[in-house]
């Protein structure tokens, strides 16, 4: 197996292949498998360290700073603040996310259509890579013993409300509920990309490097050059240099950081359109409180969903995390504080995903640090107001006592008579507490090069052989977690560059 | 910017941490397991986050001479005082200042609920859950 660490890389070197992957996470992984199945000689680069369950554990304040971005802690700037988090290790955001599995919802394609000129991009033409992928990494329901407690009384209240839930898909194989999908599962039953496709990729030949951060592209005479820095697994200081020569260069390394590669190596950009076009899906979340123990973390996450209002921009879905996730959202000081968290058994806690109706912008800050901007706009925010209302409403019915909301100055509500209070017009989006783990669009797909960064197969408008496989080719909102719309995108693109393996110089 | 923090700047943290963190008599103090998480983040976040995050402490700190009308730096409050002021900042209508506590309270929340006395005195049993499942 082909597989560096930056610790295991003691002198500059120098690398050649086919086709360069940078990344490994949902997008990356999935093309680096299929090329390499496909016969191509294929360089994976990965910035973040190569960890396996055995690595994994239930403490945040180590697996936070092996498996995530910024230790977790990244921030888009605006009007609210959102705290984001991605992950930064071999198999990317796959190896931490809550492994929810949606597909492209066909509004959103018809969309793609009239709006982008993604004509070819039908439900017809994308099933048949859903359908690999999932099978791929087993997206199938939960076992109901693995489901917690906190999750059936969210069902059976939304139900009695007469909303409609249906069972998240997830990508897991035999999940017991354990609860650690943020952390790295322990026990290898989340099918992230890490143990599905790397391990594909690498049975195939193709070569991985972790700790290694691309820094610079270029190309010339029809050969890329990716530039890297090999970092120090440790304290992520650059140690050496790695430099990877190919003939076709696939770019995976999520809606943040692809975008400020692009505009750091200035190529790609001939529209202006890289680093535009930014969604995120801002959430919101709301805690609710009983007066039995619901132990509502011991069970899967976010077991079931509310389906009723995708059309108006939201899901709705309760999910377990660890107490020091809770804990940095709490608007709360010292003993107080710890008087809400001495509750932990009590409550349970659900979120709203809204669906953008805005975008913002991601920028290239001197040192290649990318700057993130995002203004929620009316109609966004209004969404958020629903979702929480909704959430309490729902919590409510399921015999909560209080309620605490994402609200500055309205934390706390103690019956349905108080939801109405959700809507007052003094409620600000600047003073709402948002998060989010999905970042997309910012090298939006599309036909029109004057308007797109890249084609319906995900190839660079502006240079031949530069290919884009992750988040920042999604060109609007869609409204659900991304993961199986990046890796079915990914696959159509390798399956593109393995039909045309003559006209791209690969033969 | 260096990395580490110098020890005035130190102080200013060690202060404010001692006004966020939990306490009760069934655990020992988490000062210490928050100030090494903050201490740690601080090589993890992009420079921005880093410089804005040291500049907000050094604003806490002597903000109180010009506006809090207490007319002595933060870390020289009594331990009352600091707590009625940070509370404040948590809730300032102007955002950069409760975002300063925001960052830094959720980073030390992350670092005092990894230790697993606190996580014990709260009732999370993770070892047990995940030994019952598997």
């Amino acid at each position: 197996m082909m597989l560096f660490t930056g610790n295991e890389i003691l002198e500059d070197r120098r690398e050649n292949a086919d086709v360069c992957v940078i990344g490994s996470g949902a997008g990356g992984a999935v093309a680096a498998a299929e090329l390499s199945e496909g016969g191509l000689d294929v360089i994976i680069l990965e910035e973040g360290g190569y960890y396996t369950s055995k690595d994994f554990n239930s403490n945040p304040s180590e697996m936070l700073f092996k498996l995530y971005r910024d230790g977790g802690a990244s921030f888009i700037l605006g009007s609210p603040g959102i705290a984001f988090s991605e992950g930064r290790c071999v198999g990317g955001s796959t190896v931490v996310n809550g492994a929810l599995c949606w597909r492209l919802p066909d509004k959103v394609l018809k969309n793609w259509n009239w709006e982008h000129g993604l004509k070819n991009l039908t439900p017809s033409e994308l099933n048949p890579y859903f359908e690999k992928v999932e099978k791929s990494i087993n997206v199938a329901p939960q076992k109901p013993e693995s489901i917690a407690k906190g999750d059936y009384m969210f069902k059976e209240a939304a139900e009695s409300l007469g909303y409609k839930v249906v069972n998240q898909n997830r990508n897991q194989k035999n999940c017991v509920g354990l609860n650690q999908c943020i952390l790295g599962c322990p026990r290898d039953r989340k099918q992230s990309t890490l143990i599905t496709y790397i391990p594909r990729a690498l049975e195939r030949g193709a070569r991985l490097f972790a700790d290694c951060r691309a820094i610079k592209i270029m190309k010339s005479n029809g050969v890329f050059t990716v530039k890297a820095n090999v970092l120090e697994r440790e304290t992520r200081k650059p140690r050496r240099k790695l430099t990877v020569t190919s003939k076709l260069l696939v770019l995976a390394c999520g809606a943040i950081q692809t975008p400020v590669l692009l505009i750091g190596s200035r190529i790609g950009n001939s529209s202006g359109q890289v680093g535009r076009n930014f969604y995120c899906h801002p959430n919101v979340k709301t805690l609710a409180f009983f007066d039995k123990d619901i132990y509502y973390w011991k069970g899967a996450h976010q077991a079931f969903k509310i389906v009723d209002f995708i059309d108006a921009g939201l899901i709705i879905a309760t999910g377990g995390v660890h107490p020091a996730i809770i804990a940095t959202s709490l608007p709360y000081l010292g003993r107080k504080h710890l008087e809400i968290m001495e509750q932990y058994n009590r409550m349970i806690g659900a979120g709203a995903l809204v669906e953008d109706s805005t975008s913002g912008r991601v920028f290239r800050a001197p040192g290649g640090t990318p700057l993130m901007f995002y203004n929620i706009n009316k109609i966004g925010f209004e969404r958020m107001r629903l979702g929480v209302a909704l959430l309490s409403e729902i919590m409510f019915a399921a015999g909560a006592r209080k309620v605490l909301l994402p609200f500055l100055y309205l934390d706390e509500i103690s019956s349905p008579d108080e939801i109405k209070k959700i809507y007052n017009p003094s409620i600000r989006p600047r003073q709402t507490e948002s998060l989010t783990v999905h970042a997309m669009g910012t090298c939006r797909m599309g036909m029109d090069p004057a308007r797109s960064v890249v084609n319906q197969w995900g190839e660079s408008h502006d240079m031949k052989g530069l290919f884009i496989t992750d988040a920042s080719v999604i060109p609007t909102p869609i409204g659900v977690n991304p993961m199986l719309t990046i890796m079915a995108l990914a696959s159509r693109s390798s399956q593109y560059i393995l039909d045309n393996k003559r006209t791209l110089n690969l033969l | 910017m260096k990395l580490r923090l110098s020890s005035y700047t130190q102080s200013i943290l060690r202060a404010l941490v001692s006004t966020l963190v939990p306490r009760h008599e069934s655990f020992p103090p988490v000062d210490e397991d928050a100030i090494a998480y903050l201490e740690k983040s601080m090589k993890y976040l992009p420079f921005y986050l880093r410089v804005s995050m040291i500049l907000g402490l050094y604003f806490l700190q002597f903000s109180p001479l010009i506006l809090g009308f207490y007319f002595k730096p933060f870390t020289k409050m009594t331990p009352q005082q600091k707590e009625r002021y940070v509370a404040a900042w948590a809730t300032s209508r102007f955002s950069p200042r409760r975002d300063i506590i925001r960052g830094i309270r959720a980073l030390c929340m992350i670092g005092a609920y990894s230790n697993p006395d606190i996580l014990s005195h709260i009732g999370y049993t993770i070892d047990e859950h995940i030994q019952s499942r598997t």
